[in-house]
């Protein structure tokens, strides 16, 4: 693992993430900024998903099941050189690939999202399709906890369990809010761990902020099983007036906004040794 | 019209305690009055929306009524089965509140845009569709509902068309130039066509609400040599397949040309105007579609 390489990573990309995020009048900053440390290791370190090999069957499969961070998944493939930086200038607008949901007609983005509770089974399809054509192919998917609501969530981990899916990687961003506030006081989930524990899946937990431990865990596996991490994060990480509020689930940054809030990130990572 | 709908329900849990209103995790700064007053009526049910649907028919067939509400396709297409046989087949007292409908979310992609419910909900027998235009009209559609009870259907969008006017909850003349060529729009796309009206040949005008009052709307056909149908919706089982139902069943001669979606995902990247105008369905298209008549 190339630490100082991936914390170049992240901050590019949240750096980024604000810009785009501020100019084109959008929301879920907050969703972004809490998922962004899981793409950059996923992408920087775990998956082999690279400029050279992403359109080659070949490559590790990846999907953003909660879509609507769309904008962490364009700013990794930036950073990654699949994407042209200057493709990321046309977000949101007229003539442009990049909708705010995360979407398949941009180069390495496997599939489209933005109704939350697909991702999961999408990536079991995936998974058990490398399973009998017997290739080594892995599947990655970062799901919200808000998203674990869905019924079809565990339809899916269910059947992955069923189907032995050990080349399945499921991440939970459980930054413990989601549309309307926090979890605990709209659908509380409890312990998601334990419950995909009792799903019988290889769980792990860490600091979804913490690029070792992010490393070190995302690597593991364990034959017969998919493996699940729950990632503890925090919606807005890295911008203090965003940590934690649910407005900015909604609200765009204004240019002074997005101003502290990219002086605040850099100063994060500048102090950053985790 | 979010807001007049917001006001409205606070009226009917004024008048009836049995009143509820259940979402989907959603309706940040527009739900708050509705969740402070209804207290224990007003129930979150996260996001998960087979279950909102399923939850909402128990709470109606149990006397209550109850006005369920969510974004996009999320309260329909996600959830038709539940809709189909809790709501529907039992007839149960359940109002679908549907906000962020046609290409409203634009640029967030199309997993945001709504363009094939009102086909779905259309072919749902008991249920009701009402497609507004305005805030007025959303406004007379409540009180009916609130009336009439049963499946119901109402398709919204944040803000409404430029239209004071509407007299009733079926079919509304919006401008009456005594033209042989009515655009007959459903929804707040409506105000493409006031908008065409304001710069060229000005042609009758009318918003079509709801989608079950067919002798109404054969009334309307009766008198126009061409109509040219305008919705944020696939072409198919929408407002053209349903004009053209009413013209088939009263044996009417009009021609029907519609702007629509030709059975295409919208997938440009694009605020709602742009996609209106990239898909053909905005003022621009209906001008087109007028001179295609006049040159025949
Ligand atoms: C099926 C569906 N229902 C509702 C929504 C609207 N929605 C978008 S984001 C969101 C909250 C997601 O919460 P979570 O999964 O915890 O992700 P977070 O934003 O907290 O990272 C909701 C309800 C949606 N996109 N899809």
């Amino acid at each position: 693992m190339d630490f100082e390489k991936l914390k170049t990573m992240a901050k590019n990309m949240k750096i980024n993430e604000i810009k785009m995020v501020c100019k084109s009048k959008a929301s879920h900053i907050g969703a972004i900024l809490s998922v962004s440390d899981i793409l950059a290791v996923l992408y920087g370190d775990v998956m082999n998903v690279n400029k050279s090999n992403f359109n080659s069957p070949e490559r590790d499969i990846f999907i953003l099941s909660k879509g609507h961070a769309g904008v962490a998944q364009y700013c990794a493939l930036a950073e990654m050189g699949i994407l042209d930086k200057s493709i990321l200038d046309g977000y949101y607008t007229y003539g442009s690939d990049l909708s705010g949901h995360v979407s398949h007609k941009v180069p390495g983005v496997e599939v489209s999202t933005g109704a939350l509770g697909h991702g999961l089974g999408l990536a079991v399809g995936y998974a058990y399709a490398f399973k009998i054509d017997n290739k080594p192919n892995q599947v990655y998917v970062v799901l919200g906890d808000g998203e674990c609501n869905e019924g079809s969530v565990w339809e899916a981990i269910m059947l992955a369990v069923q189907l032995k899916l050990d080349n399945l990687h499921v991440v939970i961003d459980n930054n413990k809010m989601q549309a309307l506030g926090f979890t605990k006081d709209i659908i509380d989930m409890g312990n998601l761990a334990e419950k995909f524990k009792a799903f019988n899946c290889n769980v792990e937990e860490c600091d979804g902020h913490n690029l070792r431990a992010l490393s070190n865990v995302l690597k593991t596996k364990k034959t017969g099983v998919p493996t699940v991490v729950v990632a503890h994060t925090v919606k807005g990480k890295g911008v203090s007036f965003m940590e934690n509020n649910i407005l900015w689930h909604y609200r765009n940054p204004s240019e002074e906004n997005a101003q502290t809030a990219i002086k605040e990130i850099e100063e994060y990572y500048a102090n950053y040794n985790g | 019209m979010r807001t007049t709908m917001v006001n409205k329900v606070l009226e009917f849990k004024k008048k009836n305690d049995n009143v509820m209103f259940v979402t989907g995790d959603l309706g940040y700064g527009a739900l708050e009055p509705i969740q402070d007053m209804f207290k224990e009526d007003f129930i979150n049910c996260g996001i998960a929306e087979q279950n909102m649907i399923s939850f909402s028919s128990g709470l109606a067939l149990n006397n209550k009524k109850v006005f369920c509400y969510s974004i996009s396709t999320f309260p329909t297409l996600r959830c038709l089965e539940q809709i189909r046989n809790d709501v529907c087949y039992h007839n149960a007292d359940v109002t679908i509140i549907n906000i962020g409908t046609g290409l409203e979310y634009g640029s967030l992609g199309i997993t945001h845009h709504s363009t094939e419910d009102i086909g779905c909900m259309r072919t749902m027998p008991n249920m009701k569709v009402y497609v507004p235009s305005c805030a007025k009209e959303t406004e007379m559609v409540l009180d009916e509902i609130y009336k009439i009870g049963g499946p119901s259907f109402v398709r919204l969008n944040k803000a409404g068309a430029d239209f004071n006017g509407p007299t009733n909850t079926t079919i509304n003349e919006v401008e009456n130039h005594n033209s042989n060529i009515c655009a007959i729009a459903s929804g707040t796309i409506l105000q493409e066509a006031i908008n065409y009206n304001k710069t060229n040949e000005k042609i009758d005008i009318y918003s079509l609400v709801c989608y079950f009052r067919d002798e109404k709307v054969a009334e309307v056909l009766r008198k126009y040599d061409y109509v040219i149908s305008m919705e944020e919706h696939q072409v198919n089982c929408g407002l053209y397949s349903y004009l053209c139902e009413v013209k088939n069943k009263y044996n009417l001669t009009c021609k029907i040309i519609p702007l629509a979606l030709k059975g295409q995902f919208a997938s440009k990247v694009g605020k709602q105007s742009e996609l209106r105008a990239h898909y053909g369905l905005d003022a621009n298209a209906l001008k087109t579609e007028v001179l295609n008549i006049r040159k025949k």
